[in-house]
């Protein structure tokens, strides 16, 4: 994959997590589950960051950033903070092996950045009960997740 | 987890740069890259970063083994890593031809003193843990091949993930 490309499958991912964190945000109770509304809330604001991050880097580059859809399909029906948690997780996953193919198809400063963003999701997939692999952001056929 | 279907997938790709790197020998041989000071003469860049990855990982989880011999206590907390890093090597040696695995195994008898005290002992541990993220993750960066990049990277983030497991 050209880099360019990688780039706007990162930003088309992120776009996708900024949405389904938005509607979980909403969904989850500040009273009766205030840590994983914050994990919920730190991450929209982290993706929401990346995103932005994506979309100057795409200009830069003399390339028009892939526009958000309208809406997307939520993993589950997110009703419960189960649900939830399981949705995020899902999240994490995807975007690391969107970070993963960004890693492999950038260089320099673009993949040392693909890099940290790999690493945190990595790391965020434990706070919505993910548990740790052996090769994070690799392809999903190798990992047998 | 599944951690056969990992090697298994995996193994096929590390070969992959392992081969390319033989077949780039002949072109890179007596040829200085940038930033690989310590590349061995006639092996191609990704070979040499293999050949680095192996050390430092093995540095490391040497540390956490003998850290876990020393310190049973500690057996809990670090047997994912010691886990992690077993598997890390067996698909970096991989990476690595026959012909180069001496100069993987690194020099011997430097090894960190594991403190008698078990907390020091996984500070330790923790920090060499810590230190060798940015390692893996500066050859990811200098890696030629897209596909080995994102198998350091990957190195890099499951070492992560255990540092956050370990420290919850």
């Amino acid at each position: 994959m050209k880099p360019l490309a990688a780039l706007q499958a990162t930003l088309a991912g992120e776009h996708a997590a900024v949405w389904i964190y938005g509607v979980l945000g909403a969904q989850a109770s500040q009273s009766r589950t205030p840590e994983l509304f914050d994990e919920l809330s730190t991450a929209y604001a982290l993706h929401r960051k990346r995103r932005d991050q994506l979309e100057v880097t795409i200009t830069r580059l003399d390339a028009r950033p892939v526009a958000a859809e309208v809406s997307y399909q939520l993993p589950n029906p997110a009703r419960t903070p189960a649900q939830q948690r399981a949705a995020a997780l899902q999240v994490e996953q995807r975007l690391a092996d969107v970070y993963g193919q960004a890693v492999q198809s950038t260089t320099h400063a673009q993949r040392r950045w693909a890099i940290e963003a790999l690493s945190d999701c990595a790391v965020r997939q434990l706070g919505f009960g993910g548990a740790p692999t052996d090769l994070p952001g690799m392809p999903l056929t190798a990992t047998g997740r | 987890m599944p951690r056969r279907a990992v090697l298994g997938g995996l193994a096929a790709s590390a070969v992959v740069v392992a081969a390319a790197g033989c077949a780039a020998d002949t072109r890179q041989a007596g040829r200085k890259s940038p930033g690989t000071a310590t590349t061995p003469r006639g092996v191609s860049p990704d070979v040499a970063l293999a050949i680095t990855a192996v050390t430092r990982v093995g540095t490391v989880a040497d540390l956490v083994h003998r850290t876990i011999a020393h310190h049973r206590r500690l057996r809990h907390q670090l047997s994912g890593l010691n886990a992690l890093h077993a598997a890390h090597l067996r698909l970096l040696q991989e990476a690595v031809p026959d012909d180069r695995r001496d100069a993987a195994r690194g020099p011997a008898g430097q090894h960190e003193r594991v403190p008698h005290g078990a907390h020091a002992a996984l500070r330790a541990a923790l920090r060499a843990e810590h230190d060798l993220r940015p390692q893996l993750e500066g050859l990811a960066v200098r890696a030629e091949s897209g596909e080995f990049a994102r198998l350091l990277a990957a190195m890099s983030a499951a070492v992560a993930q255990q540092l956050a497991a370990v420290r919850t």
